[in-house]
Formats: structure tokens, C-alpha cells, sequence
């Protein structure tokens, strides 16, 4: 009887069961042909507005005035129109007709992130001041996205906000830095070389690397200057050797003294940065120097080393010679990786 | 008593049954719930942002891992792909694994092979190197030819020469979406506790969307349950708990620290993966393991029943290999992950093939026999294939909110597939499973798998590294 009950009891749970089960197996395959079919018109609907948009702002862009009245935007294409528009450059007028402008800063007021960042991304593309203090506040959001967007768009806006986005780069370590690099790209060189050298007088000693990263934005003579500051004002192991890496490809003559003195910096990252700036710089008197530092116990000093010593050979021989005159097997090994790696980009030229 | 069998005996067995699968079912639910949550989220943000695919000299550099074992086939087209990627800054290494086909020959005919004289630094013990190639064509290109030692040992071998911070490993059968390393590559920068990056796998197909055979659309359709349902739900929990092998990204430093990538496991992807999560969290370091919902990494997959049985075997047998080696994490310490990622492996991967045949011959037993009510058996059968439509469903739908990768005729043949898996091939796979359960068991080889073969090819003695002197 008991078994009898709780059989019948369980029959009855798993017939719940599948009822429920069921139950949600066709909600959810209703609403699985709901998004199909509203997927399948939002498709649609964008291939056309895309080719209409996309076609609009063509033409506003390759200079064309666009007379009588423009297309209506319905409520549920600016999203779209918005992202399209962001592709372009300079057509202000036409985003002013439409009321691109205005839609987008009520967006930037209600919108989650993603419509945050195209509206942000609209206004800074049309400089309208009337953004710039939501975008200055939303560079303080949390999210690595909508704040660097933020910083960009105030950018745009007001170019005396770099020095704000300056001190926003000491402390957003997660701002993509490929983006980073866009954003200082689009302002004037000067300007920028003038703000990062302030900036950087001003910084903590531990977030001095995050900047001097962005140096080679700089003018070369402002970047230069700004290297050599840094080289003789901060006992700090990390800037010392961002600041050398960035001075490299700068690297001139009378940077032979400092760069020798730091190659023989207890760090093994300044001495490698050192040695980048030596190899652009380097004179025949360093061989003893090179010599020693290819058997540095850092592959990767070794290696720079090697590659220092093989730019004061003429030729791979003479350069071979050097290497067997070395006794320590790493350092041979050194400038065999080096001369490896020279033939072969000669050859291939 | 009925045949000698307890009632309430056969009523728990059934009860337990019944719990599992509602069980395993409300993990999918969470998982499914979380991924429902996040994707549209993730897709809106990357249509909101058009500067996003930009690619620059500040970014970390990346070396692609490519172990290859008999890929003669493929490996020329899938490094076409790889080398194509829009990154400033990348290099290529592929590890010829003692390939006995002529993989070499199809590298050194498409790539102009040169022998490259630079130093290969044995950091980590593999097999014996036998040489090292450099690409005429494409400097970034080189590749390691080596002795046998399954594909945990050519990743290591690809480690000791990689120059970058950051390793990708890939399979030499795959194919990349060219923004694979500025997508992938975002999180490391976006969160400097990033350890490793996982991207999503799509199913390759040649003839159309979605492919023809039957047995490749059951497998799109696990894919998209693992992918978009599974480890979606999972990543933004830090409880991520496989890093594929075809599409992971990870910091070496790591790597190394973790004494590089086993090599007596057959596989070695869920088991670094694990690892990683053990020594972070066992050393107290802040870390994220992330995931890339966006598929940038289309893989063939399985064509033939035998295929699939071999390779289901062997990745089964790698799960078992898995949660006994970090068996402790299992409600440890590690957060999520220990308390989420780890009984879900534990209770509803490792043991599911030994609880559900249990099951389906307690079943068949107890209709033969008579001591099982039919009716109630099918009502439970019932309820089995409404739950497995049900994730499946999930899966199409998130696949639909997101990425909308297949046609309304595509979707309908899922829909389709999503209802005859129930019918063989479901049970197939769980066979293969099971067989994957008792060779890891019994330590038995597998041989014939689709993939690489593991370390069970006959292993020769290391060679002497290529030191100069």
C-alpha cells in the first residue's frame, strides 16, 4: 500500500515535471519564432536604412548639398543611424537638419552603455559643448568603454581636456590601448607634447610607466625632453625603463652617456631598455662593455646586447669572430640568435 | 518484495534518477539564465563601438601556438587563415609533432622552409627538437619539427621558443576570423588580473550555414550548448572551467610559472585550464579566467560515427584525468569556481556516463522484469527528452538574441536535429563516454582519435637540445 502511494506520489511529480517542462519548452520556442521573425525584419530593415543612411552621408561627405527635406528617422532606426553616422567625418550640417544632435544627447541622458557610447560618440564627432559636462562625468564610470568613450568625446569637444584625459591614463589601466592611441592621434602633437610633459612632472613614480607609453606620440624633440626628465629625476626601476623604451626610437649621439650608465643599473629591465637605446648609438669603445653584458644572466639583456655588439660589424664574419672570441656559451648563443636573425631578413630582401 | 528487490529500494533508485536529471537541468537553467542576461549586453556594446576593431603597436604581441600532428590536409589552409589576422604584431610557431604523413613537406612547399639558426631555449623538457624552420616567405613563421610527445609536449616545445607575452594556442585544423587577436586580446587590457582568455568554436562547414550531415548539425548544436549556454554562464562568474586548445589565449608568464602543459594527460586544454585556476588561487593571486562569446574560430568537426566515438572517448577520458588530478577544488576554496564550475564536472560530466546507462538498464530491467511500472518509465523518458529539447532550445535562442548566425530555414532544421538527437545520438555519445570513463579506469590507450593522438604514440628519448656548443 505504502509503496503502492509512493509510487502514484512520484508518477504524479514527474507527470508535473513534464508538464512544466513542456510548458516552458513551448514558451520558449514561441518566443525562439518571435525573435526569429523580429530578427528577420530588423534584417531587412537594416539593409535598407544602411544603404539609405550610408548613401545620405556619402553624399553630405563628399560635398554634395543635400536640399529639401531629409528622410524622418522612426524611433526604432536611431540606434542604427546614429552608428552609421559615427563612420563618417565633418558633415555636421546634415546631422544638425536631421536632429542627430539633439537625439543623441537625450540618449546620453536615459540610454544604457551601448547607446551611451554612440551617443557620445556622435556628439564628439559633431563638438557639441552641450555634452561636454555629461561626457567629463561619465569619464568616471566604471566601465572601461563608456568611460575612454566618455574622455573622447570631452576630447573632441574642448582639446584642453587632455590634460584631463592625461591624469584619467594614470589610473584607467584598463582603457584598450589601441583606442588610447586613436584618441591622442587626433590631438595636435604640440598640444599633446605640452600637457604630457606636465602631466608627467606631476605623476606618481609608480604610474609614470602607464604614461611614458604614450610618448611616442609626442613631437620627437618634446618626447625626447620628456625622456630625459624622466631619466634624471626618478630612482624608479619601472619609469627608468619605460622611459628608456620610449627614447629609442628617438635615440641620438649625445644619449651614448646615459644610455652606457644605465646599462649597468641593477635592473635587468632598465639594462635592457638601456641596451635598446644603445643599439641605436653605439660606438666601436662599447665592445668590452657588449662583451660583458651578453653574458648577462637575462635572456633577454643577453640577447639586446647581442644585438648592440652585431651593429658595430660590417659584416657577419667579422661579426662571428667576435662571437668565438667570447668564452661564455650564452653570449655566443647571444649573437648567433642575432646574426640568425639578420641573415635571414637579408636574405629575404 | 518484487523479484527479490526492496520496493522502497526501487523507489529511491528512481527518486535519485529523477533528481539527477532535474539537477543537471537547473545547472543548464543558471548557466542558460546568466548567458541570457550577458549576450545581449555584449552585442550592443560591440555595435555600439566601430573604432573597436583598430589595432596598434601598443598592443602586447602574441605568439600562435600551432601543434600539429598528420594535418597534411589542412594545416597549409588553416595558416593562411593565421596568417592573415589584422595584428600588428605576431609570430607563428607550428610544432610538427613526429607527424608520419607528410605535414613537413606540405609546410616547406607552401612556406619555403629555411633551417633557422637561432637559439631554441629547452626551458621546459619535451621530446627531442630535431630542427628549427623559419618561412622564406613570412618571417613570423616558424616552425619546430620534433619527436613525438602528444600536444601538451608541442605546446611546451612552442613555449621555449616563443618571444611574446602572450600565447594563443590554436589548432592546425581550424580557421580564425582575421580581428581573432584584437577581440581576444581586449580583456587582458580591459582587466590586468587577466590569466587567460577563452574564444568561442563554431562548426566549419564547406557546403553551406549549417552543414548537411546529420551527425555535424548534432554537433553545431552541442556546440552552441557549450559555448553560448555553458561557458558563457560560467565566465562571468570567474568559474570558467575550459580554456579551449583551438582557441585560447593566455599570459606564458603563467604557463611557466604552472610548469607548462602537462603531458600525461591525453588532452591538455581543461587541464591547464584547472591548473591555472588551482595555482591562483592556491597562491592568493588576484585573476580572471575570461571568455569571447563572439565566435572567431571555425573547427571541423567529426564526420563519421567512428570519428565522434573516438574523439567523445578521449575527451571524456581527459575530464576524468581532470577533476581526479584537482580532485581538492572540488567546495574548496576557490570561489565559483570551486563551488559551481567543479561539482558540475564532478556530478553531471565525469559520473553522468556510468549514472544515465545505470539508468537506461535499470529502466530496461525494470519493465523486463516486471518490477517497474511502464507508464511511469515513459512519463520519465517524457520528461528526459522535454528537458534535453528544452537546453537545446535555450541554446538556438541565445544564438538567435545574439550573433543570429542561421537562416529561418537553418533555425527550423536545428529545431529539428535538436529533437532527433534524443533518438541514438545522445546515447551514442554517452557510450563513447562511458568507453572514455573505463580507459581512463583501466588506463587504456586510445588510438584513432580524430584529433591529436596524446602522448600514447611510442615516445622516443629526448634528443640533445640545439645549444651551440
Amino acid at each position: 500500500m505504502l509503496f503502492a502511494n509512493g509510487f502514484n506520489l512520484f508518477e504524479l511529480i514527474i507527470k508535473v515535471s513534464v508538464g512544466l517542462s513542456l510548458l516552458m519548452t513551448v514558451a520558449l520556442f514561441a518566443a525562439l519564432i518571435l525573435v526569429r521573425s523580429r530578427n528577420a525584419i530588423y534584417r531587412r530593415r537594416q539593409i535598407v536604412l544602411t544603404a539609405r543612411w550610408r548613401g545620405l552621408f556619402d553624399r553630405a561627405a563628399s560635398g554634395e548639398s543635400l536640399h529639401g527635406s531629409l528622410p524622418k528617422i522612426r524611433k526604432q532606426d536611431w540606434f542604427t543611424v546614429l552608428a552609421i553616422y559615427t563612420q563618417f567625418r565633418g558633415i555636421y550640417d546634415v546631422a544638425i537638419r536631421l536632429g542627430i544632435d539633439d537625439y543623441a544627447l537625450s540618449l546620453l541622458e536615459r540610454g544604457d552603455d551601448a547607446d551611451k557610447i554612440v551617443a557620445l560618440n556622435v556628439l564628439g564627432e559633431i563638438r557639441d559643448v552641450r555634452a561636454l559636462e555629461s561626457a567629463v562625468v561619465l569619464t568616471r564610470r566604471e566601465g572601461p568603454e563608456l568611460s575612454r568613450t566618455a574622455a573622447h568625446c570631452a576630447l573632441r569637444i574642448d582639446s584642453s581636456f587632455i590634460a584631463g584625459t592625461l591624469r584619467l591614463l594614470l589610473v584607467r589601466d584598463d582603457w584598450v590601448r589601441s583606442r588610447v592611441e586613436v584618441m591622442l592621434r587626433e590631438v595636435d602633437a604640440n598640444v599633446l607634447g605640452a600637457a604630457m610633459r606636465d602631466a608627467i612632472a606631476d605623476a606618481p613614480q609608480e604610474a609614470l610607466p602607464r604614461l611614458l607609453d604614450y610618448v611616442r606620440f609626442c613631437p620627437a624633440d618634446s618626447a625626447h625632453r620628456i625622456c630625459d626628465d624622466v631619466l634624471t629625476t626618478s630612482h624608479n626601476p619601472e619609469a627608468l625603463a619605460a622611459a628608456l623604451r620610449s627614447l629609442a626610437p628617438l635615440a641620438q649621439d649625445r644619449d651614448h652617456a646615459m644610455a652606457v650608465r644605465f646599462t649597468n643599473h641593477e635592473a635587468s629591465i632598465v639594462a635592457l631598455s638601456a641596451l635598446r637605446v644603445l643599439r641605436k648609438c653605439v660606438r666601436s669603445d662599447d665592445r668590452e662593455l657588449l662583451a660583458r653584458m651578453t653574458s648577462h644572466p637575462d635572456y633577454w639583456v643577453r640577447l639586446r646586447a647581442a644585438e648592440a655588439a652585431v651593429q658595430l660589424f660590417p659584416t657577419v664574419e667579422l661579426a662571428q669572430a667576435f662571437s668565438a672570441s667570447l668564452a661564455d656559451r650564452y653570449a655566443r648563443d647571444a649573437i648567433e640568435q642575432v646574426l640568425a636573425e639578420k641573415v635571414m631578413v637579408a636574405g629575404r630582401r | 518484495m518484487i523479484h527479490g528487490i526492496r520496493s522502497d529500494d526501487i523507489i529511491s533508485v528512481e527518486f535519485f534518477l529523477f533528481i539527477y536529471f532535474i539537477a543537471i537541468n537547473a545547472y543548464y537553467f543558471f548557466t542558460g539564465s546568466i548567458a541570457l542576461m550577458r549576450l545581449p549586453w555584449y552585442v550592443k556594446l560591440h555595435l555600439a563601438d566601430p573604432v573597436r576593431r583598430s589595432t596598434s603597436t601598443l598592443d602586447q604581441p602574441v605568439t600562435f601556438v600551432v601543434p600539429a600532428f598528420n594535418e597534411e590536409a589542412l594545416i597549409v589552409q588553416s595558416l593562411r587563415s593565421m596568417l592573415a589576422l589584422e595584428y600588428v604584431n605576431f609570430e607563428i610557431i607550428v610544432v610538427n609533432d613526429g607527424s608520419t604523413d607528410g605535414t613537413l613537406f606540405a609546410l616547406d612547399s607552401a612556406f619555403e622552409l629555411e633551417p633557422y639558426e637561432g637559439i631554441y631555449r629547452p626551458g621546459l623538457a619535451t621530446q627531442g627538437v630535431k630542427e628549427i624552420y623559419q618561412s622564406a616567405r613570412y618571417p613570423q613563421l616558424r616552425v619546430i619539427d620534433k619527436v613525438n610527445g602528444g600536444k601538451g609536449d608541442a605546446l611546451n616545445a612552442a613555449l621555449n621558443l616563443a618571444r611574446f607575452p602572450l600565447i594563443f594556442s590554436a589548432d592546425a585544423d581550424s580557421h580564425y576570423h582575421p580581428a581573432t587577436l584584437q577581440w581576444m586580446t581586449e580583456p587582458f587590457q580591459q582587466d590586468p588580473r587577466t590569466v587567460a582568455v577563452g574564444g568561442t568554436i563554431a562548426v566549419a562547414s564547406s557546403e553551406q550555414h549549417l552543414p548537411k550531415s546529420l551527425i555535424k548539425r548534432f554537433q553545431v548544436l552541442e556546440y552552441l550548448r557549450a559555448f553560448l549556454a555553458t561557458r558563457m554562464g560560467f565566465a562571468p562568474l570567474n568559474a570558467l572551467g575550459i580554456v579551449s586548445g583551438a582557441c585560447g589565449l593566455w599570459r606564458k608568464d603563467i604557463l611557466i610559472e604552472c610548469g607548462g602543459f602537462r603531458t600525461d594527460t591525453i588532452w591538455e586544454d581543461m587541464e591547464m585550464t584547472m591548473r591555472v585556476h588551482n595555482y591562483c588561487i592556491s597562491t592568493g593571486r588576484a585573476y580572471r579566467v575570461a571568455f569571447t562569446p563572439y565566435p572567431v574560430c571555425w573547427t571541423d568537426v567529426a564526420p563519421t560515427l567512428r570519428a565522434l566515438y573516438n574523439q567523445r572517448k578521449g575527451w571524456h577520458r581527459h575530464l576524468c584525468e581532470c577533476v581526479t588530478i584537482h580532485r581538492r577544488m572540488l567546495f574548496g576554496r576557490g570561489g565559483f569556481f570551486s563551488w559551481v564550475t567543479m561539482p558540475y564536472f564532478v556530478f553531471f560530466e565525469w559520473l553522468a556516463p556510468v549514472v544515465v546507462t545505470g539508468g537506461i538498464i535499470f529502466s530496461i530491467a525494470g519493465a523486463v522484469l516486471g518490477f517497474l511500472d511502464v507508464r511511469s518509465q515513459l512519463w520519465l523518458l517524457a520528461l528526459v527528452l522535454t528537458l534535453a529539447v528544452f537546453g537545446s532550445v535555450v541554446s538556438i535562442l541565445l544564438d538567435e538574441i545574439s550573433f543570429a548566425a542561421y537562416g529561418l530555414g537553418e533555425v527550423s532544421q536545428l529545431l529539428i536535429a535538436a529533437l532527433l538527437e534524443n533518438f541514438g545520438y545522445r546515447q551514442f555519445v554517452m557510450l563513447a563516454n562511458l568507453a572514455g570513463f573505463a580507459a581512463w579506469l583501466f588506463r587504456r590507450p586510445i588510438h584513432g582519435s580524430t584529433k591529436h593522438p596524446g602522448p600514447f604514440v611510442k615516445a622516443w628519448r629526448p634528443d640533445k637540445p640545439r645549444l651551440s656548443d
